[in-house]
């Protein structure tokens, strides 16, 4: 009986390839996108792409990371114009992380923590949806979005403080308060 | 309470998946000490789970996979009608060019790769990306490249860099290092390995092309491929070509002595 190859050298199967990652790619889309629709055709396009030239990819330990990082790239010149986000310096980093108890899930629900997600500034949404999404090291998230680790790791750090008092704010008007507007939340970047 | 800790816990994904990186283990040591510190990362370990969690439930369009894989077998059938017209014109070429020709000549005669690398230094020398460390002592780059396995030159030596970056591209790597040849004359070198270009370009001499204001050369070094850009014009570059070949340095070196 032969033994099974490497994976870094077996023949890549597009099947295979679309059942592993689709459902993560749409989920990271939907999270740029923020609508259902746009998030389904990015992530189609972002397939189609592979089947047009990512078979020129000879590394299967990189296929993730290509198209993870083809999204991206699509979901910048289609729907955004501006096709780099300012640098942000570590030195500016806050750690002030608004504290939630864990027992706040029980009284949101999931489309909430969702769509709080989706109202985190852009800048800290996609290095914030990677990490969600559990797929991916900080590492690697450096390599999709093609930024410095230490800028990965500033808007991890500022993306949860904003994810976090959203979804304060969300418990509060679910609640029936006033929540002040937040003014330092767009300023954050 | 380390902020630097804090900062690093931030990209420590819950489950336990990076317990094993050495990146987090002081933090995770004084985790151990500091009963404040333990009590921030598990609420934050519990807070990202139940945020992952709930994203792990967004539920997918059911008839998304068929699409793709309908969407992508039309594609790839385009693609090879595309690539079969594409390399019966480079035979044809080829027969009257010589194999050098193979090398890709669309739009400018740069590769992909070629032009993400000069776009991201384009945001460098604008100010909107930083070098991964600016520097002005090339084994202190060259020590770095290789801590961050980014492809490197052969040989960097001398007193004349600026700094270098590491760019992805479609999930590869290159470096980017400048140098100061003095005169105000700034040359910019790309390297990358060689394995992952689709199309490796010809052996032999360095190559020039022309890219918008940027002049570049372009050559293979055992088992990488350099680009070397300029926006002054092949003077500039030839001078180090020449040198290289004169002294038979690897032209990564030659850099070092053309000032």
């Amino acid at each position: 009986m032969s033994e099974p190859l490497p994976t870094a050298v077996r023949p890549i199967d597009f099947n295979e390839l679309v059942d592993r990652y689709y459902t993560a790619l749409f989920r990271f889309a939907l999270s740029l996108a923020k609508n259902g629709s746009d998030a389904a055709d990015l992530t189609q396009q972002t397939f189609y792409l592979w089947a047009a030239k990512g078979h020129q990819l000879r590394d299967l330990a990189k296929v993730k990371s290509w198209l993870f990082t083809t999204l991206y790239r699509e979901y910048l010149s289609t729907y955004r114009h501006s096709a780099k986000f300012p640098h942000v310096e570590l030195d500016g980093v806050s750690h002030e992380m608004p504290g939630v108890a864990p027992s706040i899930f029980n009284d949101i629900g999931g489309n909430t923590v969702v769509a709080a997600l989706a109202q985190v500034d852009e800048i800290f949404r996609a290095p914030l949806s990677l990490f969600y999404l559990e797929e991916h090291s900080y590492q690697e998230i450096a390599d999709v979005l093609e930024i410095p680790i230490g800028t990965v790791m500033s808007r991890l750090s500022r993306g949860k403080a904003q994810l976090r008092q959203l979804l304060l704010d969300a418990k509060a008007d679910a609640d029936g308060k006033i929540v002040p507007m937040r003014a330092a939340q767009k300023g954050a970047a | 309470m380390s902020d630097e800790a804090r900062l690093l816990f931030s990209a420590y994904r819950p489950g336990g998946k990076d317990a094993d990186d050495p990146i987090f283990a002081a933090a995770i040591e004084a985790a151990k000490n500091d009963p404040v510190l333990a009590q921030w990362l598990a609420e934050q370990q519990a807070f990202d789970e139940a945020v992952a969690g709930h994203l792990r439930a967004v539920k997918v369009p059911t008839d998304l996979r068929a699409k793709i894989l309908a969407g992508a077998a039309v594609s790839r059938r385009r693609a090879w009608r595309a690539a079969t017209g594409v390399w019966a014109v480079a035979a044809a070429v080829a027969l009257f060019a010589g194999i050098a020709a193979l090398w890709p000549e669309k739009r400018g005669g740069l590769a992909d790769w070629q032009k993400h690398g000069l776009a991201v230094l384009g945001e460098v020398l604008a100010a909107r990306e930083p070098f991964d460390l600016p520097h002005p002592d090339a084994a202190a780059l060259t020590a770095w490249l290789r801590e961050h396995a980014v492809p490197e030159p052969a040989a960097l030596d001398g007193k004349s860099p600026l700094g270098c970056k590491t760019i992805a591209w479609d999930g590869h790597r290159m470096s980017l290092v400048c140098f100061d040849l003095g005169g105000g004359v700034i040359v910019h070198l790309f390297t990358t390995d060689r394995a992952d270009l689709a199309q490796v370009p010809p052996d032999g001499p360095a190559r020039f092309a022309h890219d918008g204001a940027w002049t570049v050369a372009m050559w293979n070094e055992g088992d990488k491929t350099l680009m070397l850009a300029t926006d002054k014009g092949e003077g500039p570059l030839r001078r180090v070509l020449q040198i290289a070949a004169r002294t038979a340095a690897p032209r990564g070196l030659a850099l070092a002595v053309t000032r």
